[in-house]
């Protein structure tokens, strides 16, 4: 088992968190893990990727050249990166900030309105773990379980309440996408 | 700290915080350091981690000042690193050579980035020469490791302490800032606490003999022979503590060069071209002072040929040159400026190197 993930959006918008978030989801499934992040300089706005690499054996590079799941959270990175998706891979993007629908063929395109569900849930910045629930069915590499189990153990000083709302998002993006 | 595995002990972390936590399990307990992109988060999980394991941290006003801290922490018995990255390792080089003078044990951390100069924040790497060929002014080397993931990170400053200490000479981790950021699996289940003996060390006037720490090394006749003292250090650790891997080299013909990070890269490009049934190989040197001469030698007289892959401009050629010592060709591939190797662009690199064979 071998999936190679890239997750790309705008600083700001936790990719970096959804990565990482994806690894440990990963992780607790009993898989090898790697997340490689880079992003801009800036405080605020600039790119954000992360290759996310699940695996059953050990992950020789953890740079990759095309993926089978591209996860797009703005317009610039689903008009860049669909085309880096594997032939018969598949392309999760985010419809909420996108004005164009994807237009490469061949692959499985799944688009979820996950910045307007997070804004119905009263936190656009939740937008990422709506994504997280999505990912989660969508790829079938971690149960929705694991993907609630890693975001209560990443986030170790989060109140009651934030993790209900997480929670929240990740289900509702599990349930768009089932 | 919470384990991230309840059957064993393994955690999800970041390359940069592996290798503060591995340092602190192995008995650091002094560490001076001043933030810079991209090993932020090395200070960062120290500030928080050294003062709940009893040890000393500081953020210091400059690279400058944090290692020459590390030289007062190291002549006082401390087990003491610093890190940094590039531009930061440049304005430590007058300290690093003074504690390779006075043979104070000590680590450096450098998670490498683009330059010279400021160059930007992005992954290179860009320190090669500096680190295994300079690394301060004078007649001294440096030991240095170049780890490739970030279990690496945390077994190699375990490596460098020990080296460090036995040797006691500074030592060196030549990380970047691809795997200072990289998260995957660690375990520090096997590290233990070093042994430190500082039957050398100064503590003001409580011993019975005089000890003194100083790096200025006297007249000719002195200096030479504390050069040569340190020369015989090198000699017997090349011969005892040379590390390096292998990868699909028996049948090789062409064979890769490339350390930390690249050859992660390699090795998946590796694998690729042999579905191709192209026959490549990868030796990765893991410890790049002392470099892995004899086995680069080695396979150079069985008439492989090599292709030195790095994230720099080929500042490792000239030492798989020397090793070859003209027995075979030597190629070079690179990319510099923060951009990071592809495994594609290093296969179709491999295959204008080889004949295919069926």
């Amino acid at each position: 088992m071998l999936n190679e993930m890239l997750i790309a959006g705008f600083g700001g918008q936790g990719i970096v968190t959804l990565g990482k978030l994806i690894a440990y989801a990963g992780m607790l499934e009993g898989r090898e893990v790697s997340c490689y992040t880079r992003y801009g300089a800036e405080m605020r706005g600039g790119t954000a990727q992360c290759t996310v690499i699940l695996s059953s054996d050990a992950i020789d590079s953890p740079v990759i050249d095309a993926y089978d799941t591209v996860v797009a959270m703005n317009q610039p990175s689903m008009t860049l990166f669909q085309n880096k998706v594997k032939s018969s891979g598949q392309l999760i993007w985010n419809r909420s900030l996108c004005t164009s629908e994807p237009d490469k063929t061949g692959i499985d395109l799944v688009g979820v309105d996950a910045t307007t569900i997070a804004t119905e849930l009263n936190n656009p910045r939740i937008a990422n773990m709506v994504a997280f629930g999505a990912i989660a069915v969508k790829t079938g590499l971690f149960s929705v379980d694991s993907a609630i189990t890693a975001m209560k153990k990443r986030f170790t000083r989060m109140t009651q309440d934030m993790f209900e709302l997480n929670q929240a998002a990740v289900k509702r993006g599990y349930e768009k996408c089932a | 700290m919470e384990t991230d595995n309840n059957s064993s002990e393994v955690y999800l972390m970041e390359g940069n915080e592996a290798i503060a936590e591995a340092a602190i399990r192995a008995g650091c307990n002094h560490f001076y350091g001043y933030p810079i992109t991209p090993q932020n988060e090395l200070i960062e999980y120290m500030s928080r981690r050294m003062p709940e394991s009893g040890g000393n941290f500081l953020q210091a006003e400059s690279e400058l000042a944090s290692i020459h801290m590390v030289f007062g922490a190291a002549a006082a018995g401390g087990s003491a690193m610093t890190s940094t990255s590039s531009p930061g390792i440049s304005l430590m080089l007058e300290g690093i050579s003074h504690l390779a003078a006075a043979e104070l044990p000590c680590v450096v951390v450098d998670v490498m980035r683009a330059g010279p100069g400021n160059g930007n924040i992005f992954p290179s790497q860009s320190d090669y020469s500096l680190a295994t060929k300079g690394g301060g002014h004078g007649d001294f080397h440096n030991i240095v490791l170049a780890p490739a993931s970030v279990q690496d990170m945390a077994d190699h400053i375990v490596l460098a302490f020990e080296l460090a200490e036995k040797y006691r000479n500074p030592a060196m981790i030549l990380s970047d800032g691809l795997v200072g950021h990289l998260t995957e699996k660690v375990s520090f289940e096997h590290i233990k606490r070093l042994p430190k003996l500082n039957e050398w060390c100064a503590r003001g006037a409580t011993e019975p003999e005089r000890r003194v720490v100083k790096s200025s090394l006297g007249l000719e006749s002195q200096c030479e022979a504390e050069n040569l003292k340190f020369a015989a250090k090198y000699e017997d650790l090349k011969k005892n503590h040379t590390q390096w891997n292998t990868f699909m080299v028996d049948d090789a013909e062409l064979i890769i060069v490339a350390f930390g990070i690249a050859s992660r890269i390699c090795r998946k490009a590796i694998k690729l071209a042999r579905q191709e049934n192209i026959r490549v190989g990868l030796i990765q040197p893991i410890t790049l002072f002392p470099f892995p001469t004899d086995v680069i030698s080695e396979f150079a007289k069985k008439g492989c040929r090599f292709l030195v892959a790095e994230m720099n401009l080929g500042q490792m050629v000239s030492d798989v040159e020397l090793a070859v010592n003209g027995a075979a060709d030597v190629r070079f591939y690179g990319r510099s400026g923060g951009f990071v190797l592809s495994p594609e662009e290093i296969l179709s690199e491999i295959r204008k190197h080889v004949s295919r064979t069926s």
